[in-house]
This record gives structure tokens, C-alpha cells and sequence, in this order.
């Protein structure tokens, strides 16, 4: 018997070095030389452009949300007004970007492929009520049966009043466990952002 | 028992014998005296340890053995008909390093510092569960959760870094300052969980602002052999399975090589409210350990190696996009996330490693004392696995969002010296490197730290009086390394600090001691209240570290009264902390604008604290059947600089234990049946900061539990079974101390099944 305690102790020795000493990988980074905050992050949203088509003119406009630096750090973001004409429609293209990343990911891919997954919300509120109205209508849709809108391609509609407001960009995700539905609070925010918003007739 | 000694005419042949060992070496001990109490006779221990008493009557006798330099041991001894064979282990005064507490309170009323302790049954009572969960058995102890499968201990009113842990006499270095990361520590390692409470002991360095959690392996075995425990649970309400097993064994005389192997596996599902599954809640939990003792009579040495490694889901209905979405999961009345049973663990979650590897060597100078060496590393490797939004979620599948990788070196030295004129004491010196990594989303930049320690300490025994003085000198460079646009600039903090403290503890009566401690300690500011920066997803907020933040330092007062005795335990603390520069994320009051909408954000600051309260609890043999255990605890903090409370504070709560052991039937009594009930209650937190917190604390509540057990003899084996049911009526509440008290309520109704099996092979 005193064998096995011997025996035991041996074989279990030897088991040992099977799961110990299998740490400190070589290409780990070194603490004394950091990485780029920022560079790591995984879904890094720093830009989102909207392209507005004006239906009548077929004139382009690009408005851009900017936060090269992260959320929360650093500088506030750059947030450029959104001008419109009144009693327009236009075709507007919503665009993601992280330019951390070298060439810049456009982030707005993977939502369009994950369509199922996601909706945006698109809110006017007027700076005061002055009858100026601006309306969405989402033309995307996903693949659910039946389709549920997405929200990647809208157009929006301002009617014949001028005047100010902010115009809310909402992407709601649904993880795992959530079906995706319509109603705004479902799901959890993705994005949301807003653009200062003037309707008027431009000065020639 | 009297009773039979009037009518039978006594037994008097009878003998107690025995052998009495070294208790620092395992070897026979020579010259010990072994003294009869009652009828003031007695022997010395001969050369190889062996004593005999003899001609001795039925019935209670205490024997005190005792040898210069070495702690006073007493043993009761109830003899009926045979010879009492007794195996006696002696301990040095002076303890080894980790001993202090160790031994001290093997000795029972050794302890200097006011200390509490989970072993025996009340520890087994707690298999199965973290090691914060066992924690909270004891008086002044709470947890702090994140969720139901991640718990942290909380002392006093105070967690996180504010409270140091020691595992296998090592600090136990993670990545402490996380609120949702548990403590890396098996409590299966360990046959008693020990909790100091007092004004910090100085050998153990800086951080103990709330007190000292310490987790020491088992003693080593003493007899040659292979030896072994199986403990078996099993939990109805998240169907998780725990199973731990220990072999270990003592090969011969001429190699005194003892050895064990520890293993530990734990699985758990989705936890269920008494509403609904909390989706993505199961974790799973691989522990081992080794270790290896070879000692002589002047010279100990042991090896301990282990490793944690944990996968915890993180509900999924608490993953929040922005403060818009709290407070949406605020007003719903259960989580938006449905779910059913499952074992599945999805992102997110984490995935913890700790390793843990200790050299410990002593050796002793006979006309001088004994020297100690410890050589320590850990690495921890945390990695957290958010929810992933894009396509290629098959390519980045196994890729964490966040990682950090903390390496730690230690090397502890220290001298004791020989009893002088009834002062026992020692010196010492300590040296501590870290680095930490990160990798993945930004949160804690990467540093080096290295930090040195000197301490002495001196304790003075007289009758019944002891007192110990100890007084250490810290200093910690931390070098943080931070890349801005390809250019890294390293930073250098340094921060230094001389603690002392004193503890007093008189015996007023056997069994019953008073304690006063007195000490002040510090804490170096870590490096994410330096520099953390941007948005913290879990707590929806902007956490902004200061580079500015000095160190803390608490000024603590303990006195605390304690009774052992056999039907009546109980213990009384009363404690007063003021820490000077207690660090503390202030609200900015402003909303900084992110991609997710604005979040409010705050900055590290620091104010002047103090926590005080008292904490209880008495065990009280009732009658020969009944039992009954109480204790409470009660925390005030209060935040002296803006003259407000401090939040995230235990509210008030108290619990009752009510148990009957059978003791009409001797079957039942001889397989110490027992059958109780239990109640606990816990007050509303009505002392919380104004507009500090996205919602109001929740309702107090109470819950019921049942509980009973035996012990199963099959031939020579004992196996030891309980059953027990926790939230006996299934009552839904929330908890002021858990993270996720916004989403989800606490765990429904738990039936607990629990077995421990020894394992012996003799020879």
C-alpha cells in the first residue's frame, strides 16, 4: 500500500504538466509598448453619413455625424446641419463608418446583412410646432417573413412650412432571445443620434 | 452522564495515550508536557513523541500540553471503556507567515485580531457555492453581485479593492477593482475560510482598508497512506452539478513527502426567478490544485500550485445599448429577453484563468528563531466576450471584445525570532511586480508596477493578556505605458505610506474574549481610478480616472467580544473606519453626446468616509435538541466631505436559524440527524445618495428556508448528506446589492442536495 501512494503521486505529477505551464503565449503584447486605444475596438462607430437625393433636382448632399476620437473621449463630436427644401422628397442613403480602421469598415454592411436583427427609427421634432412636417418612409425591408422594414434607404418628405428642428437616427438591435418587431422601445439602441434640421428655401 | 457513574461503580484502568507532534514539521516531539488538569499529574513526551496516562476513571478529563515557545494546546477527553488514543500537534508561538491567523486560530483563543471563521459544518453547509456566497455566512459579511452567478465579498460595508484577499498566504492578484469580477479563488482548496476584521495586520501589506479574506489550503496529512474526500452537490434551481474530490497521502519515514491533488467541477444552467428563466445565466467552473510538503525537524518546505478557470454567462437581458435602454429595462416589470432551461452559454460572457504557483521554505536556527522564504506568481488572463453585431461573427467567434492579462511576482521574506522575555516576534520584508496587458477595447491602460514592503511586529503574552504591536513601510512605483496616435508615453506614479497597529485582547474568562484593535492602513490608487477612460457599457456611463488621486488612508477601531464556549458561541464587533481620500466615482452632472445617445459622466474623485457599525451573531445550545443561531449587521456610511451618504452600502439584515436534532432516538442521535428552519430579512437601503442612482433601492424582504441532514454509515464509511431549500416559498425580490437589480429579480426557490464521502485506503 505504500506503493500506492507512491504511484499516485507520480502519475499525478506527470498529469500535472499536461494542463500546467500553458500560459504566456510569445505573441502577446509587451506591456511597455501599449496598443492604440481605439485600434482594438471591435465595432468602433465614428461617422455616419446621410446621402440625400433630391428627387426633383437629382441633386446630391452628403450630412455628417463625426466622433474620429471614441465615444466619450476626447473631443465632443462634429455634428453638420441637415438643410432641406420645403415640399421636397428625397432619397436619402444611411452610411456607417469606423475610420479607425485602415481603409475605413463601413459598419452599414454588416446591419444590411444582419437586416433580421435590426431596424432604424426616424424621428422629426420641431424646434415649435409651426405646422413644418417632415416624414419617412422606409423602402428597405428584411428577409423575415413577412418583411419588417430595415431602414438603410428611406425617403423623406418635408411639406411646405420652413422652419428648425432635429432630425433622430435610431438603430435598434435585437440579440439573442429577441424577435424583432416595430415598436421603437423594442430591442436595444445600437445608434442614436441627431441632426439639427432647417427647412428653408434657399437664398439664390 | 452522571447518572450512570452513581449507579455503576467507576472504571478506573483506563488510559490515554498518544503521540505528540511537531505541528511546523510533523515531527515527533520530544519534552512536551502532558498534564492532567483535574488531579494536577502528568508525563513528558518521550523521544518519539509518544505519552501515556494511565489508571484513569470514566468520564471527562482535559489534558494541557504545553512546551516554551509553543502554543498551549487543550483537549477534552470523554473516556468510557476503551484506551484513548490521541494524535497532538504543537505550533510555534511565532507563526509562519500566513500562519498567523492559521494557527492562531487553531489555537483557539490565540487570535490577537478580531477574526472570523467558517470551517466544520458550517463550512460544508456553503459547498457548492463561490467563495463570496460562503463568505456571507459569516457575521459583518455580505456580497456584492453582478447578476446571479458573479459575487464578490463584502466587508464591513466595503468590497472590491478595499478588500485583500490571501490565497495559499499569497495576495490574490486579479483584476480586483472590476465590480463584475468575482474573486478567482476554489473554496474547496481550503477547510476553513477566515475573515479578519480588525485594523489590518501589517504583514500582509496595503489594500485591507475593509479587512482580510484568507483561504489557506488544508493541512498537509499527517499519516502515511492514501487518503481522500468527495463532496457532491447538487442545486435544483439552476440544475447546477458540483463535484470536488481530494487524494492525498504521506509516503514513508524515510521520505517525509506528502502530497495531494485537488479537483473541483461545477456546471450550471439558466437560473430561474420565481417568474421566469434568466436567459444566458449558466457558467462553468474547472478548478485544481497540487501540492507538496517535505519536512524535516529544521527545515518545512511546500510547493502549492493551482488553477480557476471559469466560463459565466452574463444575462442577456441586462445588456443595455444606452441609458435609453435602462430605463426601459427599468420599467418593465420582467426582462424583455425570454428564455427556458438551458446549459447553453452564448456572448456575453467571461472567460476568467487565475494560476496560482507558491514556493514556501523555512528553516529553523535553533539558538536564534526560524527564517522563512516565499516565492509566488500568478497569472490571470480575463477575457470578456461581448455580443457581436456583424457578419463575420463565425470569423471573430472565439476573438474577445476586451482582455487582460495580469502577471504577478512575489517574493516574501521574513525573520522570527526565539521568545524573548515573553515577546514573540518578527521582521520582514516583502517585494511585489505586476504587469497588466490589454488587449481589445480600450478600458485600463497597461503598466508596470513594482512595490517593496518592510514590517515588524511583536507580541506580548502575560496570563491572560496579550498585546501586539506592528508597524510596515510601503512603497509602489507604477509605471503606466498609454499609446496616443503611435506614440507611447509612459507615466510614472510613485506612492509611499507607514502603517501601524495595535491589538489588545484580554480573557475575561475562559472562553470569553475581549478584543480592541486599532490600526491604520492604506491603498495606493489603482490604475483604473487613474486612468480609465470612456464608456462603460455594463454601468451605462462615461468613467473618467484622475491621474491626480493620492493614495487612501483609513484610520480603523475595532472591539469586539467573544464567547466559545460549548452551548453558548457568540461574538459582538463594533467597528469605526474613517478613510481620509476615499476614492469614489463622482457624477459629473453633465451628459456627454456618444454614438448611443448622451450618457452621464463621472470622474474619480475623492472624499472624506467613514463607515461604522456593529455586526453579531450567538449560537446558542437551547436545550440538548434545539439550536439556535442568529446574527445581524448593521452598516452607516456616511460621506463626510459632501455631507451625503455613500452608495452601494449593505442595508440592514439579520437572519435566524432554528434546528432540532433528534435526540429521544439513539439511531437518530448516533447519525446526527437534524431537521431546522431559517429566516432572513432584509431592511430597505433608505440611506442613499440623492439622485445618484437610475433607480430607487428595492423593497426589504424576507425569506424562508428549510434545511435537514444525517450521517449515512456504510461499514467504515461516514457520508456525510444535507438537504436544504433556500427561498422556501418562492418570493420574488430584488436586492439593493446586486448590479442587476434593474433587470431581473434574485433566484427562486433552490433545493440544495449535498454529500461528502471520505476516501481512505490505510495500511
Amino acid at each position: 500500500m505504500r506503493n500506492l501512494s507512491k504511484k499516485i503521486l507520480l502519475i499525478g505529477t506527470m498529469a500535472l504538466f499536461l494542463f500546467a505551464c500553458k500560459k504566456n503565449k510569445s505573441a502577446d503584447p509587451k506591456p511597455d509598448t501599449p496598443l492604440d486605444p481605439g485600434a482594438g475596438e471591435s465595432e468602433n462607430i465614428t461617422r455616419v453619413a446621410l446621402y440625400l437625393t433630391n428627387q426633383s433636382t437629382s441633386k446630391i448632399d452628403t450630412v455628417e455625424w463625426k466622433d474620429v476620437d471614441g465615444d466619450g473621449i476626447g473631443n465632443p463630436p462634429v455634428i453638420d446641419s441637415l438643410i432641406l427644401l420645403p415640399n421636397t422628397t428625397y432619397n436619402v442613403q444611411l452610411k456607417i463608418f469606423d475610420d479607425t480602421k485602415n481603409p475605413a469598415d463601413t459598419i452599414s454592411h454588416e446591419v444590411e446583412e444582419e437586416a433580421d436583427n435590426h431596424i432604424f427609427h426616424y424621428t422629426f421634432t420641431p424646434k415649435t410646432a409651426n405646422g413644418l412636417l417632415v416624414t419617412t418612409s422606409i423602402l428597405d425591408k428584411d428577409k423575415l417573413s413577412p418583411a419588417l422594414p430595415l431602414g438603410l434607404n428611406f425617403d423623406l418628405t418635408t411639406n411646405q412650412n420652413s422652419g428648425e428642428g432635429s432630425f433622430e437616427v435610431v438603430l435598434r438591435h435585437f440579440g439573442p432571445g429577441l424577435a424583432k418587431t416595430t415598436n421603437p422601445s423594442d430591442g436595444e439602441e445600437d445608434l442614436k443620434i441627431a441632426f439639427p434640421t432647417k427647412v428653408e428655401i434657399l437664398q439664390k | 452522564m452522571s447518572f450512570l457513574g452513581a449507579t455503576a461503580q467507576p472504571i478506573c484502568h483506563l488510559k490515554i495515550k498518544g503521540i505528540v507532534l511537531d505541528g511546523e514539521t510533523n515531527q515527533p516531539f520530544e519534552g512536551v508536557s502532558v498534564f492532567l488538569k483535574e488531579f494536577n499529574v502528568g508525563t513528558v513526551s518521550d523521544a518519539k513523541g509518544r505519552f501515556e496516562l494511565s489508571k484513569l476513571c470514566e468520564g471527562e478529563h482535559e489534558v494541557v500540553y504545553s512546551f516554551l515557545g509553543y502554543k498551549t494546546y487543550v483537549a477534552k477527553y470523554k473516556l468510557t471503556e476503551e484506551t484513548v488514543y490521541d494524535r497532538v500537534l504543537l505550533h510555534t508561538d511565532t507563526c509562519v507567515l500566513e500562519s498567523v491567523t492559521i494557527y492562531g486560530i487553531k489555537a483557539e483563543n490565540q487570535a490577537t485580531y478580531t477574526t472570523a471563521v467558517l470551517d466544520g459544518k458550517s463550512l460544508e453547509k456553503t459547498r457548492g457555492l463561490s467563495l463570496a456566497d460562503a463568505l456571507k455566512e459569516l457575521p459583518g459579511v455580505e456580497v456584492y453581485r453582478t447578476g446571479t452567478s458573479i459575487a464578490k465579498p463584502v466587508i464591513h460595508g466595503m468590497y472590491g479593492n478595499r478588500v485583500l484577499m490571501l490565497n495559499a498566504g499569497l495576495r490574490q492578484e486579479g483584476q480586483q477593482w472590476g465590480n463584475e469580477h468575482a474573486p478567482e479563488i476554489d473554496p474547496f482548496v481550503s477547510d476553513k475560510l477566515a475573515v479578519i476584521k480588525g485594523a489590518s495586520v501589517v504583514r500582509y501589506g496595503s489594500d485591507a482598508i475593509a479587512g482580510v479574506v484568507v483561504v489557506e489550503p488544508r493541512k498537509m496529512p499527517l499519516e502515511r497512506g492514501v487518503f481522500g474526500e468527495m463532496n457532491l452537490v447538487g442545486m435544483g434551481n439552476n440544475r447546477q452539478g458540483t463535484a470536488s474530490a481530494i487524494l492525498e497521502g504521506k509516503l514513508g519515514e524515510k521520505i517525509p513527502l506528502q502530497w495531494r491533488f485537488q479537483g473541483t467541477y461545477k456546471k450550471a444552467g439558466n437560473a430561474k426567478t420565481p417568474q421566469y428563466y434568466l436567459a444566458n445565466t449558466g457558467f462553468e467552473e474547472k478548478n485544481f490544485s497540487y501540492s507538496l510538503a517535505y519536512n524535516k525537524k529544521w527545515f518545512e518546505s511546500n510547493l502549492f500550485y493551482s488553477q480557476f478557470n471559469t466560463t459565466l454567462g452574463i444575462f442577456s437581458g441586462a445588456h443595455i445599448g444606452s441609458l435609453a435602454d435602462l430605463q426601459t429595462a427599468i420599467n418593465r416589470t420582467r426582462p424583455a429577453v425570454t428564455s427556458h432551461f438551458s446549459y447553453d452559454i452564448q456572448r456575453p460572457f467571461q472567460h476568467v484563468e487565475h494560476e496560482l504557483v507558491r514556493l514556501k521554505l523555512a528553516a529553523k536556527i535553533y539558538a536564534l528563531g526560524k527564517v522563512g522564504l516565499q516565492l509566488g506568481r500568478q497569472f490571470n488572463d480575463r477575457s470578456e466576450f461581448d455580443l457581436l453585431r456583424s457578419s463575420q461573427a463565425n470569423l471573430r467567434k472565439d476573438n474577445p471584445q476586451l482582455q487582460f492579462k495580469l502577471t504577478t511576482h512575489s517574493v516574501d521574506a521574513y525573520f522570527e525570532h526565539k521568545p524573548v522575555a515573553k515577546l514573540n516576534g518578527s521582521f520582514g520584508v516583502a517585494y511585489i511586480r505586476q504587469s497588466n496587458v490589454w488587449q481589445g477595447r480600450f478600458l485600463i491602460p497597461n503598466f508596470i508596477s513594482n512595490a517593496y514592503g518592510i514590517f515588524a511586529t511583536e507580541k506580548w503574552v502575560h496570563r491572560k493578556f496579550e498585546a501586539e504591536l506592528g508597524i510596515r513601510y510601503d512603497q509602489k512605483n507604477i509605471d503606466v505605458y498609454t499609446n496616443g496616435n503611435g506614440l507611447v508615453q509612459k507615466t510614472p506614479h510613485f506612492f509611499s505610506q507607514t502603517v501601524a497597529t495595535i491589538a489588545l485582547a484580554y480573557m475575561l474568562r475562559e472562553n470569553l474574549t475581549l478584543r480592541a484593535d486599532f490600526g491604520t492602513t492604506w491603498r495606493p490608487p489603482t490604475v483604473n481610478e487613474l486612468y480609465s477612460k470612456g464608456l462603460h457599457h455594463g454601468a451605462a456611463a462615461i468613467e473618467n480616472g484622475n491621474p491626480t488621486i493620492r493614495p487612501e488612508k483609513a484610520y480603523k477601531a475595532v472591539v469586539s467580544l467573544e464567547n466559545r464556549g460549548e452551548k453558548y458561541k457568540s461574538s459582538l464587533v463594533f467597528y469605526y473606519n474613517h478613510i481620509q481620500d476615499y476614492i469614489y466615482l463622482k457624477p459629473d452632472l453633465l451628459l456627454v453626446q456618444t454614438t448611443r445617445g448622451a450618457f452621464p459622466s463621472f470622474t474619480y474623485s475623492q472624499i472624506n468616509a467613514r463607515f461604522f457599525g456593529t455586526d453579531a451573531m450567538t449560537d446558542f445550545q437551547l436545550t440538548k435538541a434545539f439550536q439556535l443561531i442568529w446574527k445581524g449587521a448593521v452598516v452607516l456610511a456616511r460621506n463626510e466631505t459632501e455631507n451625503q451618504y455613500v452608495p452601494f452600502v449593505p442595508p440592514f439584515r439579520y437572519s435566524g436559524t432554528l434546528r432540532y436534532s433528534p435526540h429521544f432516538n439513539q439511531f437518530l442521535k448516533k447519525h446526527q440527524a437534524y431537521v431546522g428552519v431559517s429566516c432572513a430579512r432584509v431592511e430597505k437601503q433608505h440611506r442613499v445618495p440623492e439622485n445618484a442612482d437610475y433607480m430607487p433601492p428595492p423593497p426589504a424582504y424576507t425569506l424562508f428556508g428549510a434545511e435537514m441532514g444525517a450521517d449515512i454509515v456504510f461499514g467504515k464509511y461516514t457520508v456525510v448528506c444535507s438537504l436544504e431549500i433556500n427561498n422556501l416559498f418562492d418570493v420574488s425580490y430584488r436586492d439593493y446589492m446586486n448590479r442587476f437589480r434593474y433587470f431581473n429579480d434574485e433566484m427562486g426557490r433552490n433545493v440544495v442536495f449535498r454529500m461528502k464521502m471520505p476516501l481512505t485506503f490505510r495500511y
